[in-house]
């Protein structure tokens, strides 16, 4: 009986947010000591929509980095994670995978800004989608390397001497062996995009908005519940994602950390 | 110590079914102490169901289990003196040989050098002494499951029940971890159900024998009687063996 | 297993992508903080990092991340442990082991915003309190944002690692067999406890510590949750860094290069003493 108990404070702890947020989106005033809000309407999601913030070109421009970022991260992680988990000093290399995540995303974007101001990649969304880049290849690469293994091997061998060309080699056989593992690599390396606020501030130097940046200016101006509105537009992709694809949300369980342990 | 003539484990109508197969009925058994009772199947037909739910690893839907005259079926598995091998050896990875082989004693909070003396003359017994300090991932299978038998023996458990345990082991290393057993049981006066689908071990290891076949399980006083059950398989090895032997006498 | 040489293009792709830009920008940071580049340099100096080593504030900054990031992980590890074991079947079977992803979807920034929303003082919680007549006004209600105890940040960190941690251990379990391995200790005469301290703990601690410590480093470095609910003072590293680095003065730029490198330097060094520890490790306990 005390497990089913626990068992219900933790789901409603896990769920908690979504309520909060969407009450928050369609508050007009929400006082203190109300525990629900007054009187609800769609003002914050008009602003947020259709006034002049643009947040729609906004949305847009996040998405479009989020996925260039994950599909580049992605196809530049697969190739090179089989040549890792070869390498005679695998070990040693995959001490550089885990260095973007050991230091930390401000000290990395303050490292890359001079170089970028030099190349004009600073102020520009390329130059956030690079330095984010970074950041997902080497997550993809910790992730992938874990596909390669001696039946892998095994396998290639047989195709080959079967008469595969190295590139009908990865179209037909390589490629689709890892699909599963490689929708949930192109779902997180978006999502270190999609979520990144540091990197597009100190690279992008206040001229390259995102949905983070259009979020913290809403909650340092004080705006609170316009905050929360953007936070649900912030959540609502990866929620789809896992909602969409059962066997992604099961296969997410070995990602994010478990190949940082090699 | 227990009467050594009386029975030391106690099966009676012992029922267990999973969904709605039942695995078996009714079996009933007596076991006298210091013997090992050698119970062949075939596989599928219930053996490990059967050991599982001695050892408390699974609950019997009825019947009951007596242990030196206790009635041990609402026991918890790690009060029931119950030791259970399986076919693999599952060392724990994060022990060394010798911890692995202390790993009861420890948890019985002998003091250091009552774990150490008893651990130490298992290994040498069990010829594993310079292995001590290895990890199991460095050990070969054989070593491993000696391990595994020493880690069961440690704690002197009051019935040992070993679930085909050579069954992964090349033919040389099974044959002499089978003389193995059989000494050191006979040394340490150990109570063992010793479930097997190879005849040849099946005969090597029991004192006493039983097959498990649909269900029911029907026991033999030794191996005489056991050979001459045609379904022990024992005559149609012979013949087998009878045949070829004329075949090349003939020539 | 078939060795390639170094020469593979792939590895170099790969050094060019990761070590190229970290090192390279490290280098480049350490150059600008002695004078040696830089708009303004006027020629090799150790004022910078004389100024950084000898600020209080410095090691205030890097302690107090330090702190949060190990505060935020012990307290998330303990958690998750506790509900593992506590959970163990619902977690298996059911809607809990799905909600866990939930989290996954929740960006730090958003993950702030609700901790104002829910913990802070006019949250509601601390509505919640108001209604049952324990509080009166939203500063009776027990301050855990913006406070330099950081309790604040650690429990939004909680948030967010808890079920991450929770989701990993289950594999972790599942890989290692600990179910399995679990059973022999009782057969052995383990009680469940002994078997969870003696057998599942340290597993689970062993085939995890790697992947905690970088995680620790990362809470360490986190950046927005602190912005948007810590303290002005004293300010974890990451936010630190960037208050000295995104003054107009182009003057503090040299300062905040050398705490930067300082920072990334310690970093790494830990990163190395893992590796060489799991080096070591390896040949006598790798899993089976």
């Amino acid at each position: 009986m005390m497990r089913r108990a626990l068992g219900w404070v933790v789901s409603s702890v896990l769920l908690l947010p979504f309520p909060v947020l969407i009450l928050l989106s369609l508050a007009r005033r929400w006082p203190w000591p109300a525990v629900f809000p007054r009187d609800l309407q769609t003002q914050q999601w008009q602003v947020l929509l259709t006034d002049s913030s643009s947040l729609g070109a906004i949305i847009l421009r996040s998405l479009g980095m989020g996925i260039g970022v994950a599909v580049t991260a992605t196809a530049l992680g697969f190739a090179c994670s089989r040549s890792l988990a070869r390498h005679r000093h695998r070990d040693r290399l995959t001490v550089f995978l885990y260095l973007p995540f050991a230091v930390s995303p401000v000290v990395l974007g303050v490292s890359l800004l001079y170089t970028f101001l030099r190349l004009h990649l600073a102020g520009h969304f390329l130059g956030v989608m690079l330095a984010q880049m970074i950041i997902a290849y080497a997550y993809a690469v910790l992730l992938l390397s874990a596909f390669w293994n001696q039946r892998i091997e095994a396998l290639v061998e047989l195709a080959s001497s079967l008469g595969a060309t190295p590139w009908q080699l990865w179209r037909r056989a390589l490629v689709p062996m890892a699909r599963p593992l490689l929708a949930v690599c192109l779902f997180q390396t978006f999502l270190i995009s999609w979520f990144d606020y540091a990197l597009a501030l100190v690279i992008g130097s206040a001229q390259v908005s995102t949905v983070t940046t259009a979020l913290y200016q809403y909650f340092s101006s004080g705006d609170l519940r316009l905050a929360a509105t953007c936070s649900l537009l912030l959540i609502l992709p990866p929620l789809l994602g896992l909602a969409l694809n059962r066997r992604l949300l099961s296969a997410t369980i070995a990602t994010r950390l478990e190949d940082i342990d090699g | 110590m227990a009467d050594p003539i009386a029975a030391a484990l106690k099966v009676e109508h012992l029922h267990v079914r999973f969904a709605e197969r039942a695995v078996f009925e009714d079996i009933s058994f007596e076991l006298a102490a210091h013997s090992t009772l050698a119970i062949i199947g075939a596989s599928g037909c219930g053996k490990t169901t059967l050991l599982r739910s001695i050892a408390g690893l699974i609950t019997a839907n009825r019947g009951r289990v007596m242990l030196d005259k206790q009635t041990i079926d609402q026991l918890p598995v790690h009060q029931r003196g119950v030791v259970y091998l399986n076919q693999e050896p599952l060392l724990f990875p994060h022990l060394t040989l010798f911890d692995n082989v202390a790993f009861g004693l420890r948890l019985r909070c002998l003091s250091p050098a009552v774990i150490r003396e008893r651990t130490g003359k298992l290994l040498a017994r069990l010829g594993l002494d310079g292995l001590r300090e290895r990890y199991p991932h460095a050990l070969s299978g054989g070593e491993r499951q000696r391990a595994a038998f020493g880690r069961a023996l440690a704690v002197d458990p009051k019935l040992l029940l070993l679930d085909e345990p050579f069954t992964n082991l090349d033919p040389d290393t099974r044959t002499g971890m089978q003389s193995l057993f059989k000494e050191v049981s006979r040394e340490q006066a150990i109570t063992s159900l010793f479930v097997t689908h190879d005849l040849k071990e099946c005969l090597r290891i029991g004192d006493r024998f039983a097959i498990l076949s649909n269900g029911t399980l029907a026991l033999y006083e030794d191996k005489q009687t056991f050979s001459e059950d045609p379904r022990s398989g024992v005559s149609t090895e012979m013949q087998f063996w009878r045949e070829l032997i004329d075949k090349n006498s003939g020539k | 297993m078939i060795r390639r040489p170094v020469s593979d293009p792939w590895i170099w792709v790969l050094l060019l992508l990761t070590a190229g830009p970290l090192l390279g920008g490290l280098v480049f940071m350490l150059l600008y903080s002695i004078g040696l580049v830089g708009l303004l340099t006027d020629g090799f100096t150790l004022r910078y990092w004389s100024y950084v080593v000898t600020d209080g504030q410095t090691w205030r900054s890097l302690l107090y991340s330090l702190f949060i990031g190990s505060a935020s992980m012990g307290a998330s590890l303990a958690l998750a442990l506790a509900l593992q074991a506590a959970l163990r079947d619902q977690l298996r079977r059911g809607a809990l082991g799905s909600l866990l992803f939930l989290p996954l979807a929740v960006p730090p920034l958003t993950a702030a915003v609700l901790s104002v929303e829910i913990i802070g003082n006019g949250g509601l919680l601390s509505r919640l309190a108001r209604a049952a007549g324990w509080i009166s006004a939203p500063a009776d209600f027990p301050t855990v944002l913006f406070t330099p105890s950081g309790i604040g940040i650690v429990i939004t960190h909680m948030t967010l690692v808890t079920p991450f941690l929770l989701l990993f251990l289950i594999r972790i379990a599942a890989n290692e067999r600990l179910g399995e391995l679990a059973r022999v200790a009782e057969t052995l005469g383990a009680s469940p406890w002994q078997s969870w301290r003696r057998v599942s703990l340290p597993i689970l601690l062993r085939s995890s510590a790697p992947a905690l410590t970088v995680y620790s480093l990362a809470l360490a470095g986190a950046f927005e949750v602190p912005l948007l609910i810590g303290a002005q003072s004293p300010a974890m590293i990451s936010v630190f860094i960037q208050r000295r680095f995104g003054q107009f003065d182009l003057r503090t730029r040299p300062e905040a290069y050398a705490l930067a490198t300082l920072y990334a330097g310690l970093a790494i060094g830990v990163l190395m003493a893992l590796s060489a520890w799991r080096a070591r490790r390896a040949p006598c306990e790798r899993r089976l």
